[in-house]
């Protein structure tokens, strides 16, 4: 016995560990929304290294532009080029609040319009890996975010909060194949469950008798208990009759651009 | 211990950069899985069970920063370091090629063992549809990322033996 453990120590070793992964595997999936104890160390961990990038891009952007701005001025007279450097500079820095404004007061509106506390937050990551649909956002439970609150900009939807540690949160986008949200079609109310497929979203379970047609739009039903009602989810751009069946698929062109995520509204929670 | 230390750090920058340098200069949806070759290298240079650890854990710490549940990366790092373990082992080390080939035959491996995975344990069945359109660009950009480390290795450790010898004819010079 002794003898034929020596002979497969490395593939006893080899099974056990895979048996680890497997059983740390299937136990993560039941608990898939909450951090654990290591998630939250690393996130931790890593999270002053994502605000120094984040600033750190910010100034390289800065420099940059100051940089091809000082290049074009160095071809043309030292005093006009002063003018024009300044006067660039300005226009940049003006363009560059401008949109930063024009973002911040559509959130502005949408705070406004809505009857629940936010938190804004800034995006400074993305998901490791190119299947999966997930950002990192710089708020997390010191500033009073949990797990499964709804994330959205002025345009619509943006996903919901999973792995929340200390400073920062990760958001699990609409887009992504395990987002499922409870939706309806504006202008008739017929109900779905809006699940993410990469670049798409596609609207299942809805009843194949109710008339849709491309363009309707679709906003969250309010029923998951996590996404308040009426968010703009997208508009329907396709639409899937199979030759049986009680329901159609609908596919849906999101109203948010997920690649261009830069300051997210975090909703904590309906108003007492 | 401190090859451990050295592939924890190394894990994490490689994250950190995939997860916010990267996206900055390359783009979201295409950017090289330098977890994925960290353990192609882990498989062909270290020793078996150190090595199956280092890769587990490398594919947890991706876990926290990709997807939804832990564990999934970590079982597949797992076995990708297996199979390039076993398969490495059959062949000349020295080559530069072979790291090429276990890019190839890694990047494809990880996306049919995750699509596998997701089948048989999650309800992500949409997800198989991505990773097989993503594949093709996938593969492209981690053989280029592969070719781009393998050609500046290469030219550093030309310069460095070059410094070697220079440093050598010296010696011999002072001697005489």
């Amino acid at each position: 016995m002794l003898d034929f453990l020596k002979r497969h120590q490395t593939a006893l070793l080899f099974s056990s560990l895979f048996l680890c992964a497997l059983l740390l595997y299937s136990n993560s999936l039941r608990q898939q929304n909450k951090a654990n104890l290591f998630e939250r160390g690393v996130l931790q961990l890593t999270s002053p290294f994502y605000q120094v990038l984040d600033s750190i891009q910010h100034e390289v952007a800065t420099l940059w532009h100051n940089y091809i701005n000082l290049t074009q001025v160095q071809q043309t007279n030292l005093i006009l080029e002063q003018r024009v450097r300044e006067q660039r500079q300005q226009l940049l820095q003006l363009r560059e609040v401008a949109q930063e404004n024009n973002r911040l007061r559509k959130l502005l509106h949408f705070h406004e319009e809505a009857n629940f506390p936010e938190i804004p937050a800034r995006v400074i990551a993305v998901d490791a890996s190119s299947w999966f649909r997930t950002v990192t956002i710089d708020k997390g439970l010191n500033d009073g975010l949990r797990d499964g609150l709804a994330v959205v900009v002025a345009e619509g939807v943006v996903g919901r909060t999973i792995k929340c540690s200390r400073r920062t949160s990760r958001v699990l986008l609409a887009n992504d194949a395990a987002s499922e949200i409870s939706a309806l079609i504006q202008h008739n109310r017929t109900r779905g469950v809006a699940r993410g497929k990469g670049d798409t979203i596609t609207l299942n379970y809805a009843l194949r008798r109710k008339d849709v047609k491309t363009g309707d739009a679709v906003i969250t039903a309010g029923t998951g208990g996590i996404f308040p009602k009426g968010l703009p989810i997208g508009k329907i751009s396709n639409v899937i009759k199979h030759d049986y069946g009680m329901f159609q698929t609908l596919e849906i062109t999101p109203s948010v651009d997920f690649s261009r995520l830069e300051e997210v509204l975090v909703i904590l929670g309906e108003q007492q | 211990m401190k090859h451990l230390g050295l592939y924890l750090i190394i894990g994490i920058s490689l994250i950190v950069v995939q997860t916010s340098v990267l996206p900055l200069l390359v783009g979201i949806s295409l950017r090289p899985d330098l977890i994925l070759i960290l353990v192609l290298y882990i498989g062909l240079n270290e020793t078996p069970l150190a090595g199956a650890f280092y890769a587990w854990l490398l594919g947890c710490l991706l876990d926290v920063f990709c997807g939804t549940t832990l564990g999934l990366n970590g079982m597949i790092m797992l076995l990708i370091f297996c199979g390039t373990y076993i398969g490495g082992r059959q062949l000349n080390l020295e080559n530069d090629l072979v790291m090429l080939l276990a890019t190839i035959i890694g990047t494809i491996c990880n996306s049919l063992l995750l699509i596998l995975t997701l089948l048989c344990f999650s309800e992500q069945s949409q997800s198989s549809v991505l990773i097989l359109n993503g594949l093709p660009a996938q593969l492209l950009i981690n053989l280029t990322t592969v070719l781009t480390i393998t050609f500046l290795l290469s030219v550093l450790h030309k310069r460095s033996q070059r410094n070697k010898r220079r440093g050598t004819y010296q010696g011999l010079q002072t001697w005489h």
